[in-house]
Protein backbone atom coordinates (compact mmCIF):
# COMPACT_ATOMS: atom_id res chain seq x y z
CA UNK A 1 0.00 0.00 0.00
CA UNK A 2 1.32 3.36 -1.37
CA UNK A 3 0.19 7.16 -0.86
CA UNK A 4 -1.52 6.92 -4.10
CA UNK A 5 -3.46 3.54 -3.18
CA UNK A 6 -6.91 4.19 -3.44
CA UNK A 7 -9.30 2.66 -0.40
CA UNK A 8 -12.46 1.62 -1.53
CA UNK A 9 -15.09 2.68 0.62
CA UNK A 10 -18.92 0.96 0.46
CA UNK A 11 -22.12 3.37 0.57
CA UNK A 12 -25.39 2.37 1.97
CA UNK A 13 -27.96 2.95 -0.41
CA UNK A 14 -30.23 5.37 1.88
CA UNK A 15 -26.81 7.64 1.83
CA UNK A 16 -27.41 8.23 -1.32
CA UNK A 17 -30.29 10.24 -2.63
CA UNK A 18 -30.61 11.42 -6.44
CA UNK A 19 -26.68 10.19 -7.38
CA UNK A 20 -25.34 12.30 -4.34
CA UNK A 21 -23.35 10.37 -1.17
CA UNK A 22 -23.48 12.25 2.21
CA UNK A 23 -20.24 12.75 3.70
CA UNK A 24 -21.40 10.35 6.83
CA UNK A 25 -20.15 7.62 3.84
CA UNK A 26 -16.24 8.98 5.30
CA UNK A 27 -16.98 9.48 9.26
CA UNK A 28 -17.29 6.55 11.21
CA UNK A 29 -20.55 5.38 13.40
CA UNK A 30 -20.70 5.14 17.08
CA UNK A 31 -20.10 1.28 16.29
CA UNK A 32 -17.07 2.02 14.46
CA UNK A 33 -14.46 2.85 17.72
CA UNK A 34 -13.39 5.52 15.27
CA UNK A 35 -12.39 3.66 12.70
CA UNK A 36 -13.83 4.09 9.23
CA UNK A 37 -13.41 0.72 7.17
CA UNK A 38 -12.19 0.33 3.65
CA UNK A 39 -10.81 -1.85 1.30
CA UNK A 40 -7.00 -1.38 -0.31
CA UNK A 41 -7.58 -0.94 -3.70
CA UNK A 42 -4.02 -2.19 -4.50
CA UNK A 43 -5.36 -5.51 -3.39
CA UNK A 44 -8.97 -6.12 -4.69
CA UNK A 45 -10.95 -4.28 -7.75
CA UNK A 46 -14.62 -2.54 -6.66
CA UNK A 47 -16.55 -4.53 -8.07
CA UNK A 48 -15.28 -7.41 -6.28
CA UNK A 49 -14.72 -5.56 -3.08
CA UNK A 50 -18.77 -4.83 -3.75
CA UNK A 51 -19.34 -8.30 -4.48
CA UNK A 52 -17.57 -9.30 -1.19
CA UNK A 53 -18.91 -6.88 1.40
CA UNK A 54 -22.84 -7.48 -0.32
CA UNK A 55 -22.63 -11.42 -1.05
CA UNK A 56 -20.22 -12.70 1.62
CA UNK A 57 -20.73 -10.27 4.67
CA UNK A 58 -24.36 -9.75 3.19
CA UNK A 59 -24.62 -6.46 4.14
CA UNK A 60 -25.99 -3.26 1.68
CA UNK A 61 -24.02 -1.49 -0.57
CA UNK A 62 -25.20 0.74 -3.10
CA UNK A 63 -21.26 0.95 -4.86
CA UNK A 64 -18.00 1.71 -4.36
CA UNK A 65 -16.07 5.41 -3.81
CA UNK A 66 -12.25 5.87 -3.70
CA UNK A 67 -10.00 8.10 -1.30
CA UNK A 68 -6.43 7.79 -1.73
CA UNK A 69 -3.91 6.94 1.22
CA UNK A 70 -2.13 10.67 0.82
CA UNK A 71 -5.25 12.48 0.62
CA UNK A 72 -6.91 10.50 3.77
CA UNK A 73 -2.78 11.91 5.49
CA UNK A 74 -4.18 15.11 4.18
CA UNK A 75 -6.92 15.20 6.38
CA UNK A 76 -4.50 14.07 9.68
CA UNK A 77 -5.60 10.95 9.77
CA UNK A 78 -3.96 7.41 10.51
CA UNK A 79 -4.47 4.52 7.98
CA UNK A 80 -3.50 0.96 9.04
CA UNK A 81 -3.73 -2.00 6.74
CA UNK A 82 -5.92 -4.72 9.47
CA UNK A 83 -6.55 -7.50 6.95
CA UNK A 84 -8.28 -10.36 8.85
CA UNK A 85 -9.45 -14.20 7.74
CA UNK A 86 -13.04 -12.65 6.99
CA UNK A 87 -11.52 -9.40 5.59
CA UNK A 88 -8.71 -10.35 3.99
CA UNK A 89 -8.60 -6.81 2.12
CA UNK A 90 -9.37 -4.46 4.77
CA UNK A 91 -7.76 -0.77 5.73
CA UNK A 92 -8.74 1.18 8.68
CA UNK A 93 -8.73 4.77 9.19
CA UNK A 94 -8.39 5.91 12.47
CA UNK A 95 -10.49 9.66 13.36
CA UNK A 96 -9.76 8.69 17.16
CA UNK A 97 -7.20 12.31 17.70
CA UNK A 98 -10.25 14.13 16.19
CA UNK A 99 -13.29 16.07 17.63
CA UNK A 100 -16.76 16.21 16.18
CA UNK A 101 -16.67 19.23 14.34
CA UNK A 102 -12.82 18.47 12.96
CA UNK A 103 -14.12 15.21 11.88
CA UNK A 104 -17.46 16.87 9.88
CA UNK A 105 -15.41 18.88 7.85
CA UNK A 106 -13.42 16.26 7.56
CA UNK A 107 -16.10 13.83 5.77
CA UNK A 108 -17.54 16.85 3.69
CA UNK A 109 -13.93 17.57 2.16
CA UNK A 110 -13.50 13.57 1.76
CA UNK A 111 -16.67 13.01 0.10
CA UNK A 112 -16.00 15.91 -2.35
CA UNK A 113 -12.50 14.19 -3.45
CA UNK A 114 -14.42 10.63 -3.96
CA UNK A 115 -17.44 12.11 -5.86
CA UNK A 116 -14.53 14.51 -7.86
CA UNK A 117 -13.35 11.16 -8.43
CA UNK A 118 -16.41 9.31 -9.86
CA UNK A 119 -17.89 6.21 -8.61
CA UNK A 120 -15.39 3.29 -8.81
CA UNK A 121 -18.31 0.94 -8.93
CA UNK A 122 -22.09 1.38 -9.11
CA UNK A 123 -24.25 -1.01 -9.03
CA UNK A 124 -26.96 -0.79 -11.61
CA UNK A 125 -29.94 -1.72 -10.50
CA UNK A 126 -29.11 0.50 -7.39
CA UNK A 127 -29.01 3.24 -9.53
CA UNK A 128 -32.22 2.44 -11.38
CA UNK A 129 -33.71 1.95 -8.06
CA UNK A 130 -32.50 5.40 -7.06
CA UNK A 131 -33.22 6.68 -10.89
CA UNK A 132 -37.06 5.31 -10.84
CA UNK A 133 -37.89 7.16 -7.14
CA UNK A 134 -40.28 8.24 -6.28
CA UNK A 135 -42.29 4.49 -6.60
CA UNK A 136 -45.74 4.96 -8.67
CA UNK A 137 -48.34 4.04 -6.25
CA UNK A 138 -46.81 5.23 -3.19
CA UNK A 139 -49.56 6.32 -1.20
CA UNK A 140 -48.32 8.73 1.85
CA UNK A 141 -50.23 8.48 5.12
CA UNK A 142 -52.09 11.46 5.16
CA UNK A 143 -50.04 13.48 8.14
CA UNK A 144 -47.15 13.65 5.02
CA UNK A 145 -50.00 15.69 2.99
CA UNK A 146 -50.26 18.57 5.88
CA UNK B 1 -79.96 27.58 29.01
CA UNK B 2 -77.43 25.34 28.76
CA UNK B 3 -76.69 21.98 30.86
CA UNK B 4 -73.44 21.21 32.62
CA UNK B 5 -70.74 19.29 30.40
CA UNK B 6 -72.43 16.76 28.09
CA UNK B 7 -69.54 15.89 26.86
CA UNK B 8 -65.79 15.97 27.71
CA UNK B 9 -63.95 14.36 24.41
CA UNK B 10 -59.83 14.64 25.24
CA UNK B 11 -58.19 15.37 21.51
CA UNK B 12 -54.67 13.54 21.06
CA UNK B 13 -51.96 13.87 19.04
CA UNK B 14 -50.70 15.49 15.99
CA UNK B 15 -52.58 18.93 15.09
CA UNK B 16 -53.99 19.02 18.69
CA UNK B 17 -50.64 19.03 20.87
CA UNK B 18 -50.52 22.57 21.25
CA UNK B 19 -53.57 23.05 23.04
CA UNK B 20 -55.23 24.28 20.37
CA UNK B 21 -58.21 22.96 17.91
CA UNK B 22 -58.09 23.73 14.34
CA UNK B 23 -61.47 25.13 12.90
CA UNK B 24 -61.66 22.18 10.65
CA UNK B 25 -62.27 20.16 13.08
CA UNK B 26 -64.87 21.90 14.81
CA UNK B 27 -67.00 20.65 11.37
CA UNK B 28 -66.57 17.06 12.38
CA UNK B 29 -68.50 18.53 16.15
CA UNK B 30 -70.86 19.71 14.10
CA UNK B 31 -71.58 16.31 12.72
CA UNK B 32 -71.53 14.76 15.83
CA UNK B 33 -74.62 16.50 16.93
CA UNK B 34 -76.43 15.71 13.63
CA UNK B 35 -75.62 11.30 14.24
CA UNK B 36 -76.49 12.48 18.57
CA UNK B 37 -79.92 13.22 17.14
CA UNK B 38 -80.56 11.38 14.46
CA UNK B 39 -79.69 8.31 17.18
CA UNK B 40 -81.98 9.70 19.32
CA UNK B 41 -85.10 9.59 17.16
CA UNK B 42 -84.41 6.28 15.68
CA UNK B 43 -84.00 5.27 19.83
CA UNK B 44 -87.06 7.02 20.53
CA UNK B 45 -89.05 4.86 18.34
CA UNK B 46 -87.27 1.96 18.83
CA UNK B 47 -88.34 2.67 22.60
CA UNK B 48 -92.30 3.58 20.93
CA UNK B 49 -92.51 0.44 18.56
CA UNK B 50 -96.51 1.94 18.37
CA UNK B 51 -94.91 5.34 17.16
CA UNK B 52 -94.45 6.02 13.64
CA UNK B 53 -92.56 9.16 14.07
CA UNK B 54 -91.09 11.01 16.74
CA UNK B 55 -92.97 13.49 18.55
CA UNK B 56 -93.50 17.23 16.34
CA UNK B 57 -90.22 19.42 17.45
CA UNK B 58 -88.76 16.13 19.53
CA UNK B 59 -84.72 17.45 19.20
CA UNK B 60 -85.86 20.57 17.61
CA UNK B 61 -85.01 23.15 20.45
CA UNK B 62 -81.96 21.51 21.74
CA UNK B 63 -78.59 21.46 20.47
CA UNK B 64 -74.73 21.38 21.48
CA UNK B 65 -72.35 24.05 22.36
CA UNK B 66 -68.52 24.06 22.47
CA UNK B 67 -68.40 26.14 25.54
CA UNK B 68 -65.22 26.22 26.36
CA UNK B 69 -61.75 24.68 26.20
CA UNK B 70 -60.34 23.02 29.65
CA UNK B 71 -57.12 24.67 30.47
CA UNK B 72 -54.27 22.70 29.98
CA UNK B 73 -55.24 20.34 28.06
CA UNK B 74 -57.20 19.60 24.56
CA UNK B 75 -60.49 19.08 25.65
CA UNK B 76 -63.77 20.74 24.51
CA UNK B 77 -66.32 21.61 26.55
CA UNK B 78 -69.91 20.41 24.74
CA UNK B 79 -72.76 21.35 26.48
CA UNK B 80 -76.59 20.37 25.53
CA UNK B 81 -78.02 23.52 25.31
CA UNK B 82 -82.17 24.12 25.17
CA UNK B 83 -84.17 27.29 23.70
CA UNK B 84 -85.91 27.30 26.97
CA UNK B 85 -85.50 25.59 30.50
CA UNK B 86 -89.18 24.03 29.45
CA UNK B 87 -87.70 22.07 26.94
CA UNK B 88 -85.17 20.30 30.06
CA UNK B 89 -88.09 20.15 32.13
CA UNK B 90 -90.58 18.51 30.35
CA UNK B 91 -88.52 16.69 27.27
CA UNK B 92 -87.40 13.55 26.47
CA UNK B 93 -84.57 15.31 24.87
CA UNK B 94 -81.95 15.06 27.22
CA UNK B 95 -82.00 11.41 28.46
CA UNK B 96 -81.85 10.24 24.59
CA UNK B 97 -79.47 12.44 23.52
CA UNK B 98 -77.53 11.18 26.92
CA UNK B 99 -78.53 7.61 25.84
CA UNK B 100 -77.63 8.19 22.34
CA UNK B 101 -74.11 9.78 23.41
CA UNK B 102 -73.52 6.25 25.23
CA UNK B 103 -74.26 4.30 22.24
CA UNK B 104 -71.64 5.90 19.96
CA UNK B 105 -69.07 5.61 22.59
CA UNK B 106 -70.04 2.00 22.78
CA UNK B 107 -69.89 1.60 19.34
CA UNK B 108 -66.56 3.05 19.42
CA UNK B 109 -65.39 0.98 21.51
CA UNK B 110 -67.32 -2.54 20.02
CA UNK B 111 -64.88 -1.32 16.64
CA UNK B 112 -61.82 -0.93 18.98
CA UNK B 113 -62.03 -4.59 20.35
CA UNK B 114 -63.85 -6.09 17.76
CA UNK B 115 -67.32 -6.35 18.72
CA UNK B 116 -70.41 -5.26 16.79
CA UNK B 117 -71.35 -2.19 15.98
CA UNK B 118 -74.78 -2.44 15.15
CA UNK B 119 -75.40 -3.46 18.49
CA UNK B 120 -75.63 0.47 19.64
CA UNK B 121 -75.34 2.15 16.15
CA UNK B 122 -78.07 1.21 13.22
CA UNK B 123 -76.27 0.13 10.32
CA UNK B 124 -78.02 2.79 7.99
CA UNK B 125 -76.50 5.78 10.82
CA UNK B 126 -73.24 5.21 10.50
CA UNK B 127 -72.90 6.97 7.46
CA UNK B 128 -72.01 9.60 9.70
CA UNK B 129 -68.94 8.33 10.41
CA UNK B 130 -68.22 9.67 6.87
CA UNK B 131 -67.83 12.92 7.88
CA UNK B 132 -67.29 12.64 11.62
CA UNK B 133 -63.12 11.37 12.12
CA UNK B 134 -62.71 12.35 8.39
CA UNK B 135 -59.92 14.86 8.91
CA UNK B 136 -58.20 12.95 12.01
CA UNK B 137 -54.82 12.73 10.75
CA UNK B 138 -53.18 9.23 11.65
CA UNK B 139 -51.28 9.79 14.68
CA UNK B 140 -54.16 11.44 16.45
CA UNK B 141 -57.42 10.20 18.17
CA UNK B 142 -60.73 11.20 20.23
CA UNK B 143 -60.52 9.75 23.44
CA UNK B 144 -63.94 9.59 25.31
CA UNK B 145 -64.75 8.12 28.77
CA UNK B 146 -66.59 5.35 29.66
CA UNK B 147 -66.72 3.71 32.66
CA UNK B 148 -63.53 5.26 33.99
CA UNK B 149 -61.96 3.68 31.11
CA UNK B 150 -61.02 5.48 27.89
CA UNK B 151 -62.35 4.89 24.71
CA UNK B 152 -60.18 6.00 21.47
CA UNK B 153 -61.61 7.39 18.16
CA UNK B 154 -58.87 7.13 15.34
CA UNK B 155 -59.26 6.81 11.44
CA UNK B 156 -58.64 2.94 12.30
CA UNK B 157 -62.18 2.60 14.47
CA UNK B 158 -63.80 4.83 11.92
CA UNK B 159 -62.88 2.71 9.19
CA UNK B 160 -64.37 -0.41 11.01
CA UNK B 161 -67.46 1.55 11.67
CA UNK B 162 -67.78 2.09 8.07
CA UNK B 163 -66.79 -0.81 6.89
CA UNK B 164 -70.93 -2.08 8.73
CA UNK B 165 -72.39 0.71 6.86
CA UNK B 166 -74.82 -0.50 4.36
CA UNK B 167 -73.15 1.33 1.59
CA UNK B 168 -69.33 0.14 2.77
CA UNK B 169 -67.21 2.90 1.19
CA UNK B 170 -65.83 5.87 2.68
CA UNK B 171 -64.00 8.75 2.06
CA UNK B 172 -60.62 9.75 3.60
CA UNK B 173 -57.90 12.87 2.84
CA UNK B 174 -55.00 10.96 0.94
CA UNK B 175 -52.03 11.75 -0.27
CA UNK B 176 -50.71 9.74 -3.54
CA UNK B 177 -47.55 9.42 -5.28
CA UNK B 178 -48.73 8.77 -9.12
CA UNK B 179 -48.02 8.82 -13.15
CA UNK B 180 -50.22 10.06 -15.81
CA UNK B 181 -50.36 7.88 -18.62
CA UNK B 182 -53.20 9.06 -20.48
CA UNK B 183 -55.43 12.46 -20.82
CA UNK B 184 -57.75 13.78 -22.91
CA UNK B 185 -58.03 17.39 -23.64
CA UNK B 186 -61.52 16.85 -25.61
CA UNK B 187 -63.29 15.78 -22.45
CA UNK B 188 -61.28 17.02 -20.07
CA UNK B 189 -60.41 13.76 -17.98
CA UNK B 190 -57.24 11.77 -17.06
CA UNK B 191 -56.06 8.68 -15.91
CA UNK B 192 -53.84 8.46 -12.86
CA UNK B 193 -51.72 5.57 -12.78
CA UNK B 194 -51.16 4.07 -8.70
CA UNK B 195 -49.16 0.87 -10.05
CA UNK B 196 -49.19 -1.51 -12.73
CA UNK B 197 -52.85 -2.75 -12.24
CA UNK B 198 -54.46 -0.04 -10.82
CA UNK B 199 -55.81 3.15 -12.37
CA UNK B 200 -58.27 5.76 -11.94
CA UNK B 201 -60.00 7.82 -13.53
CA UNK B 202 -60.64 11.75 -12.85
CA UNK B 203 -62.82 14.94 -14.82
CA UNK B 204 -61.20 17.48 -12.63
CA UNK B 205 -58.75 18.44 -15.93
CA UNK B 206 -59.14 22.34 -16.03
CA UNK B 207 -58.16 23.14 -12.49
CA UNK B 208 -54.63 21.49 -12.91
CA UNK B 209 -54.54 21.54 -16.90
CA UNK B 210 -51.14 22.62 -17.10
CA UNK B 211 -49.67 20.36 -14.50
CA UNK B 212 -51.45 17.17 -16.41
CA UNK B 213 -49.97 17.63 -19.52
CA UNK B 214 -46.40 18.55 -18.37
CA UNK B 215 -47.08 14.96 -16.51
CA UNK B 216 -48.56 13.14 -19.15
CA UNK B 217 -45.64 14.64 -22.09
CA UNK B 218 -43.11 13.50 -18.95
CA UNK B 219 -44.93 9.82 -18.51
CA UNK B 220 -41.91 7.99 -20.41
CA UNK B 221 -39.58 9.67 -18.66
CA UNK B 222 -40.71 8.98 -15.41
CA UNK B 223 -42.03 11.80 -14.29
CA UNK B 224 -44.41 11.79 -11.63
CA UNK B 225 -47.37 13.61 -9.55
CA UNK B 226 -48.32 13.98 -5.76
CA UNK B 227 -51.99 14.66 -5.11
CA UNK B 228 -54.07 15.38 -2.42
CA UNK B 229 -57.40 14.89 -2.50
CA UNK B 230 -60.50 12.93 -0.80
CA UNK B 231 -59.89 9.64 -1.58
CA UNK B 232 -63.43 7.04 -1.95
CA UNK B 233 -62.13 3.56 -0.44
CA UNK B 234 -63.83 0.65 -0.52
CA UNK B 235 -64.62 -2.30 2.24
CA UNK B 236 -61.15 -3.72 1.65
CA UNK B 237 -59.50 -0.09 1.75
CA UNK B 238 -58.84 0.19 -1.58
CA UNK B 239 -58.78 3.34 -3.09
CA UNK B 240 -61.56 3.71 -5.61
CA UNK B 241 -61.59 7.24 -6.98
CA UNK B 242 -61.16 10.78 -5.83
CA UNK B 243 -64.35 12.69 -4.77
CA UNK B 244 -62.53 16.10 -4.83
CA UNK B 245 -58.98 16.92 -5.94
CA UNK B 246 -57.42 19.82 -4.05
CA UNK B 247 -53.81 20.05 -5.61
CA UNK B 248 -51.92 18.20 -8.12
CA UNK B 249 -48.06 18.66 -8.40
CA UNK B 250 -45.26 17.73 -10.54
CA UNK B 251 -43.12 15.81 -7.85
CA UNK B 252 -38.94 16.83 -8.20
CA UNK B 253 -36.19 14.35 -7.61
CA UNK B 254 -35.36 16.38 -4.46
CA UNK B 255 -39.14 16.23 -2.84
CA UNK B 256 -38.99 16.24 0.84
CA UNK B 257 -42.22 14.23 2.03
CA UNK B 258 -41.41 11.43 -0.31
CA UNK B 259 -38.07 10.99 1.12
CA UNK B 260 -38.74 11.42 4.69
CA UNK B 261 -41.75 8.70 3.92
CA UNK B 262 -38.86 6.74 1.92
CA UNK B 263 -36.83 6.79 5.68
CA UNK B 264 -39.58 6.30 7.31
CA UNK B 265 -39.55 2.32 5.80
CA UNK B 266 -36.11 1.52 7.30
CA UNK B 267 -35.60 -0.79 10.12
CA UNK B 268 -33.98 -0.93 13.46
CA UNK B 269 -30.37 -2.49 12.26
CA UNK B 270 -30.33 -0.89 8.63
CA UNK B 271 -26.90 0.10 8.64
CA UNK B 272 -24.54 -3.21 9.00
CA UNK B 273 -26.97 -4.49 11.92
CA UNK B 274 -26.97 -1.79 13.31
CA UNK B 275 -28.66 1.65 13.21
CA UNK B 276 -31.51 3.12 14.75
CA UNK B 277 -34.29 3.36 12.08
CA UNK B 278 -35.78 7.04 12.69
CA UNK B 279 -38.77 6.99 15.11
CA UNK B 280 -42.33 7.93 12.82
CA UNK B 281 -43.24 10.34 15.22
CA UNK B 282 -40.30 12.37 14.28
CA UNK B 283 -40.98 11.95 10.87
CA UNK B 284 -44.69 13.24 10.84
CA UNK B 285 -43.34 16.22 12.72
CA UNK B 286 -40.40 16.91 10.64
CA UNK B 287 -42.72 16.50 7.19
CA UNK B 288 -45.50 18.94 9.16
CA UNK B 289 -43.20 21.41 9.85
CA UNK B 290 -40.76 20.92 6.32
CA UNK B 291 -44.27 21.29 4.31
CA UNK B 292 -45.56 24.44 6.21
CA UNK B 293 -42.37 26.24 7.06
CA UNK B 294 -39.58 25.87 4.68
CA UNK B 295 -41.41 27.30 1.77
CA UNK B 296 -41.01 26.28 -2.39
CA UNK B 297 -38.49 29.22 -2.54
CA UNK B 298 -35.34 27.25 -1.22
CA UNK B 299 -33.66 24.58 -2.49
CA UNK B 300 -34.86 21.26 -1.24
CA UNK B 301 -32.26 19.75 1.12
CA UNK B 302 -30.98 15.97 0.02
CA UNK B 303 -31.73 13.88 3.08
CA UNK B 304 -30.21 10.91 4.59
CA UNK B 305 -30.55 8.69 7.95
CA UNK B 306 -28.38 8.84 10.72
CA UNK B 307 -27.14 6.05 12.74
CA UNK B 308 -28.46 7.28 16.07
CA UNK B 309 -32.17 7.70 14.01
CA UNK B 310 -31.89 11.34 13.31
CA UNK B 311 -32.24 12.80 9.99
CA UNK B 312 -29.38 14.99 7.72
CA UNK B 313 -30.17 17.65 5.91
CA UNK B 314 -27.17 18.87 3.33
CA UNK B 315 -27.73 21.59 0.75
CA UNK B 316 -24.10 22.33 -1.84
CA UNK B 317 -24.53 25.54 -2.15
CA UNK B 318 -22.02 26.49 -4.73
CA UNK B 319 -18.48 26.77 -2.40
CA UNK B 320 -20.37 26.30 0.59
CA UNK B 321 -20.98 22.71 2.01
CA UNK B 322 -23.59 22.67 5.04
CA UNK B 323 -25.68 20.04 6.81
CA UNK B 324 -27.99 19.88 9.69
CA UNK B 325 -28.05 17.06 11.52
CA UNK B 326 -31.40 16.73 13.41
CA UNK B 327 -32.61 14.93 16.47
CA UNK B 328 -36.20 14.66 15.23
CA UNK B 329 -37.28 13.35 18.61
CA UNK B 330 -35.59 16.15 20.59
CA UNK B 331 -36.39 18.43 17.97
CA UNK B 332 -33.07 19.90 18.27
CA UNK B 333 -30.22 20.11 15.07
CA UNK B 334 -26.45 20.83 15.04
CA UNK B 335 -25.91 23.06 11.92
CA UNK B 336 -22.18 23.14 10.25
CA UNK B 337 -20.98 24.90 7.22
CA UNK B 338 -17.84 24.40 5.52
CA UNK B 339 -16.55 26.54 3.10
CA UNK B 340 -14.79 24.37 0.38
CA UNK B 341 -12.62 27.13 -0.90
CA UNK B 342 -11.11 28.83 2.17
CA UNK B 343 -11.95 25.58 5.11
CA UNK B 344 -13.64 28.31 7.24
CA UNK B 345 -16.08 27.02 8.87
CA UNK B 346 -19.41 28.02 11.02
CA UNK B 347 -21.85 25.78 13.24
CA UNK B 348 -24.33 26.44 15.57
CA UNK B 349 -27.03 24.44 17.84
CA UNK B 350 -30.46 24.84 16.93
CA UNK B 351 -33.52 24.13 18.67
CA UNK B 352 -36.17 23.19 16.05
CA UNK B 353 -39.17 23.17 18.42
CA UNK B 354 -39.32 27.28 17.86
CA UNK B 355 -40.25 29.27 14.93
CA UNK B 356 -37.50 31.47 15.85
CA UNK B 357 -34.28 28.98 14.74
CA UNK B 358 -36.28 27.87 11.73
CA UNK B 359 -36.54 31.15 10.43
CA UNK B 360 -32.88 31.84 11.18
CA UNK B 361 -32.54 28.79 8.83
CA UNK B 362 -34.30 30.29 6.11
CA UNK B 363 -32.67 33.27 6.10
CA UNK B 364 -29.43 31.94 6.57
CA UNK B 365 -29.85 29.07 3.50
CA UNK B 366 -30.65 32.58 1.52
CA UNK B 367 -27.93 34.47 2.39
CA UNK B 368 -25.91 31.39 1.16
CA UNK B 369 -27.73 31.01 -2.33
CA UNK B 370 -29.66 28.71 -1.16
CA UNK B 371 -32.84 30.45 -3.11
CA UNK B 372 -34.27 28.54 -5.75
CA UNK B 373 -36.02 25.17 -6.22
CA UNK B 374 -34.35 22.61 -7.81
CA UNK B 375 -37.66 20.89 -8.72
Amino acid sequence: MTDATELLRQVHPSWIQDSRPTSQAFRPTPKDAGLLSTDDGDQIAPQPSFLHYTTIRQLESVGVLGVTVLEFKTEELVVTSDATEHAPHHVSVDYNNHGRKAIEAKSKRLRNIACERGWRYLHSESVAADANAPAEGLILPDHFSQ
Amino acid sequence: VASEAFLTPRLTGGRFEHQEIPLEFLADLAVLERLLKELAKARFLSANPTRRRSPRGFMRDVSLRLTSIEDGSTIPVIALSAASAIGFLFGADQQYLEESRDAVVAAIRAAETGGTVTDYIPARLLGYFEVFGRSLKEDEAVEFMSGGQPVRFTQETRKRLLAATEDATFTQPVTIVCAIPGADQEKETFQLLLDSDHRIGSSDFATFRDEIMKAFAGYEAGQKVRVRAIGRYDKEGKLQSFDEISSLNLIGPLDVLLRLQELGSLNDGWYEGEGKAPPMKGLTWLSNVFDVVYGDELRPPHLYPTFEGGIRAEWSLGTNDVSCEIDILKRTAEWHELNVENNAEYEKDLNLGTADDWIWMKDRLAKLGGLGSQE
